[in-house]
């Protein structure tokens, strides 16, 4: 393995031992992590389609036709867009931090989501961004691929359902900071705390870091319920633990995932039906994917050099 | 160091036994089912069968955590009874799945259909007593539902099923299992 600065066994045991109450009763920490990732899903769900639901019933004067609870939706994606930030603020991000306790100390917290500067924070930062940009033609030549698989029509047919409610929303909202603060600015810190904060900690702590990369990636991809993309998502999720392992802060992975998010929003604010047909109609052209391959693997590779040990001293 | 003894093998003995078990009454509720008149009301026994076999499914962690708790040097905590609940639902799920494809693709590969057809049925009347859907919302309906069956048979289908099983049966079991061991710590 490469000299590299990381939270390595030897800081976390420099951590008070927490005696709490998932390990007195002799919770493994992967168990924890599952628990209340899929508590979270639920309830997450359940704020986000219930306060959606009660803004526009209080929208429409609460009196609405059952039949046309599609086109209501559609004409009122804006408040499903605040019930969803409402979700993900008070059960992903509040909720965890709170939940927490049940694995670690109050004055540990901050350290334990990995809250702090990190090591040269300017430079991952910047680094983590270029990373983003830079393997954007990867994740759409893996949307290609994953809509390879024959899913079942019914599936399909309700993604396009709701891709078709989005276009229609991006084509007609004027405003792009309503969009941007909804799709990039909230779900990059919310998701971030949940899934590399909390998440990927508890499994690096049961299983290794390797393991829990790939366990907290994959779960992030499985979290969006969105099995045509769950490929490039789920590589999305690895890298972002990734970025987060070496760092030493879960603010490079705040800062790629904006990008990732906010990039894609700003495309399809502007060319919506081309946003939404690149990776699912057609694959990037052959010297933008050996661009992204190799800048990707450049960027990870001086990634990789900043945050090693040598650096650090 | 004293090893603790394993419970892989109970967890796997007792997901067999319960997964026949429940494989046993879930055939027997729908063969029961099917072979009677339809009766045009929303709530049959197919209806609550999944939920119900979710259900017993969770005896599968509580024989588990209790023969794994009289094991010599075995201190048991809710922590491990989780964990063990969680693992013995797994291998429940695996069992129920791999049972139900060989006995729809290999003994009765009619059922499916037979069941489809019952449920059409049953929703055609249902629909014609209440009369509050017009007749192209019914066949919108009933086609989608036809479509949900068809797909049921495809590999995504059993993937899904296999899914919902590991959830549904990996939680149940998760939380009887650590009830089993609060219970044996208590005694």
């Amino acid at each position: 393995m490469t000299e590299q600065y990381s939270e390595t066994q030897s800081d976390l045991e420099k951590m008070e031992k927490p005696l709490l109450w998932t390990h007195r009763n002799g919770f493994p920490d992967w168990l924890t992590a599952s628990i209340w990732l899929i508590i979270a899903f639920i309830g997450f769900q359940l704020i986000a389609n219930v306060l959606a639901f009660v803004f526009i019933l209080a929208q429409e004067g609460f009196k609405i036709d059952p039949a046309n609870l599609l086109s209501l939706i559609s004409q009122h994606m804006r408040w499903v867009f605040v019930g969803n930030s409402i979700g993900q603020v008070s059960i992903l991000a509040i909720s965890t931090w709170f939940i927490s306790s049940v694995v670690v100390r109050k004055s540990e917290k901050l350290r334990f989501f990995r809250l702090e500067k990190g090591i040269q924070i300017g430079k991952t930062v910047g680094l983590s961004i270029l990373i983003m940009v830079a393997i954007q033609p990867m994740i759409w030549l893996l949307s290609y691929m994953n809509q390879l698989f024959p899913f079942p029509e019914g599936y399909l047919n309700f993604e396009n359902e709701q891709m078709k409610i989005l276009i229609d929303f991006l084509t007609k909202e004027k405003s792009l900071l309503f969009i941007l603060i909804n799709v990039a600015v909230v779900p990059a810190m919310c998701e971030e705390i949940l899934f590399r904060g909390f998440i990927f900690r508890l499994y690096t702590n049961s299983t290794g870091w390797f393991w829990g990369i790939f366990i907290s990636g994959f779960l992030f991809g499985l979290y969006h319920f969105k099995l045509t993309q769950l490929i490039p998502l789920s590589l999305i999720g690895m890298l972002l633990a990734w970025l987060t392992y070496k760092s030493g802060s879960l603010i490079p992975a705040i800062v790629a995932h904006f990008v990732n998010n906010g990039g894609s929003v700003v495309a399809a604010f502007y060319y919506p039906e081309y946003a939404f047909s690149v990776g699912t109609e057609t694959l990037p052209p052959f010297w933008i994917s050996l661009a992204s391959i190799t800048l990707t693997i450049g960027f990870l590779y001086s990634f990789n050099l900043v945050t090693s040990k040598k650096a650090v001293n | 160091m004293e090893q603790k003894p394993s419970f892989i093998m109970p967890a796997i003995t007792n997901a067999l036994l319960v997964g026949v078990g429940l494989t046993v009454i879930s055939l027997v509720i729908t063969y029961s089912t099917i072979g009677s008149e339809p009766s045009g009301s929303m709530f049959g026994p197919l209806t609550f069968m999944q939920f119900g076999i979710c259900l017993l499914g969770s005896i599968a962690a509580i024989l588990t955590v209790n023969g794994y708790a009289k094991m010599d040097g075995v201190e048991l905590t809710i922590g491990n009874g989780a964990v063990i609940g969680l693992i013995t639902g797994l291998f429940l799920a695996i069992v129920t799945t791999i049972l139900s494809y060989v006995w729809n693709n290999m003994i009765d590969p009619s059922l499916m259909d037979s069941m489809k057809n019952y449920m059409v049925k049953n929703m055609e009347l249902f629909f014609e007593k209440s009369g509050a859907m017009s007749g192209d919302a019914v066949d919108q309906v009933l086609g989608d539902m036809e479509k949900g069956f068809d797909e049921q048979k495809t590999m995504m289908g059993i993937l899904k099923g296999f899914g919902y099983s590991i959830i549904g049966l990996g939680v149940v079991n998760l939380i009887s299992g650590m009830i089993t061991a609060k219970i044996t710590a208590k005694d």
